[in-house]
């Protein structure tokens, strides 16, 4: 009841101007309102909490034990990643996450350390939001979900099948260590927004609305890891090549006129 | 039992091999446009980090650059999407100064922070039909952390080539900013003048320090 109400009372209609009516649809937001709330929200929690936190980790901690940690909570994500490497039928990658567990396990001490990596078999993180895309199962609107940020209906849903499936989750429920999962979730927390401190700051400073560019950057750093990174090569930005312009119209109408 | 660890690390090692040589980087380009990037990148390394020069100099040889290599005024008009067609002539003016403004004041601050990064070329991707190719390079760190994805789209207009865009990491700096755009006018009602009067509110306040 209350999740219909968020929703009718968020919903924007669309504009009637062509112009807005193109931007409205290519924003792909119809909760705006109640995003930008909830972005509001999440940057004061981050002003008090998080952001100080992750200064102190990153100013406290050596980077060698940061760097240990991030490796090890990468490795017990292991299953998460091969399950999703196979249900994208992703057989390549699938033996990438195999060898970088068997390697990291033998010679990285257990996890914290990451000769893989060395070796050229690069951390990549798969998750079934991603899973849902290579399905070709539509984003849907953009959601800002409170604490956790940037979203989707699709990326929600990932979240929860990640979370249902990951046998180290199941392991701690299984045996009353529930803090074990907590701790993990806040150290993954606390661990990416102490990398992105620097980042954030000047995106911040820079930008004229920084909820458009959140969203923007949310979107198109899905869809390179959906591609995997790869195939950057045959995506143009669009207008820039198709749109027409004097100066590019020039070359073609030149020649005709030869 | 140590036998079986031997064996386990071998068909690792094995794996790797298999599994990472398939991906081995092809020679970088000789493209005349890979060449293009590779000169701008070290150009702007030596002039934008050079030792005790002020911020208002980096500024203005990070604007010289810009105009130098970048098509500004089409990436401005590119940013503006549908809305470009709203302009007239003076305002369009005003709105590409703010727009450069904009650019400098954004990005030529990052290259203070340069510590000995190095710009890699990958290779070329000519784009079949079109006057633009992509290329796609690399900075690594000095100290061997996980080298970052750059992609450039270059415009070659009769051997005269222009960046279009740069992107990231698979993010695009004029996606972005055209989403960023585009935003601040829809939340004002769709009057252009907001971002017009957002976009003189930065200029001026970079210029006042």
């Amino acid at each position: 009841m209350l999740a219909a109400v968020l929703l009718l009372g968020g919903c924007a209609g669309a504009p009637a101007d062509p112009a807005d009516r193109e931007a409205f649809y290519e924003a792909n937001d119809s909760l705006e309102p109640l995003n930008r709330s909830i972005f509001e929200f999440n940057l004061g929690l981050d002003r008090i909490v998080l952001k100080p936190v992750a200064t102190v980790y990153r100013d406290v901690l050596p980077s060698t034990l940061r760097n240990g940690i991030r490796n090890f909570l990468n490795y017990i994500r292991t299953p998460v990643i091969l399950a999703n490497n196979l249900l994208q039928g992703d057989w390549a990658g699938a033996q990438v996450t195999v060898a970088r567990f068997a390697t990291n396990t033998l010679i990285g001490f257990g996890g914290f350390g990451d000769p893989a990596s060395d070796m050229g078999a690069k951390f990549r993180d798969e998750d079934f939001g991603q899973t849902l895309a290579v399905w070709n199962a539509g984003e849907g609107p953009f959601l800002m979900l409170p604490v956790f940020g940037p979203s989707n209906p699709r990326d929600v849903v990932g979240l929860v099948v990640d979370f249902v499936i990951d046998p180290v989750g199941i392991w701690a429920s299984n045996t009353d260590n529930e803090g074990v999962t907590y701790s993990r979730t806040l150290l993954r927390g606390i661990d990416k927004r102490s990398r992105n401190i620097k980042t954030l700051d000047d995106l911040e400073k820079s930008s004229l609305d920084f909820y458009a560019t959140i969203r923007s950057l949310y979107r198109q750093i899905r869809e390179d890891s959906i591609r995997n990174g790869e195939s950057q090569d045959t995506i143009l930005s669009p207008s820039l090549s198709l749109e027409d312009d004097d100066d590019i119209v020039l070359g073609p109408r030149a020649e005709l006129i030869r | 039992m140590l036998e079986i660890v031997r064996k386990f690390a071998v068909c690792t090692a094995l794996l790797l091999v298999l599994t990472i040589g398939q991906g081995a980087p092809a020679a970088p380009g000789q493209d005349a446009a890979g060449r293009f990037v590779k000169q701008l990148g070290d150009k702007a390394i030596e002039a934008l980090t050079a030792k005790g020069i002020s911020a208002a100099d980096r500024e203005n040889r990070f604007r010289f650059l810009l105009r130098q290599s970048f098509d500004v005024k089409r990436i401005g008009r590119f940013v503006l999407g549908r809305y470009s067609r709203k302009l007239n002539p003076a305002l369009a003016t005003e709105y590409q100064n703010l727009f450069e403004d904009l650019i400098v004041a954004t990005y030529a601050a990052r290259f203070a922070e340069y510590s000995g990064q190095s710009f890699v070329i990958k290779r070329v991707a000519k784009l079949k039909g079109r006057r633009d190719s992509i290329v796609l390079s690399e900075i690594r760190p000095a100290d061997g952390g996980p080298a970052i994805r750059v992609d450039w789209q270059v415009h070659d207009k009769n051997g005269d080539y222009k960046i279009v865009d740069i992107r990231i990491e698979g993010v695009s700096m004029s996606i972005t900013q055209r989403d960023e755009f585009t935003a601040v006018i829809r939340k004002n009602n769709g009057k252009f003048n907001s971002l017009m009067a957002a976009l003189r509110k930065k200029s001026a306040s970079q210029k006042s320090h």
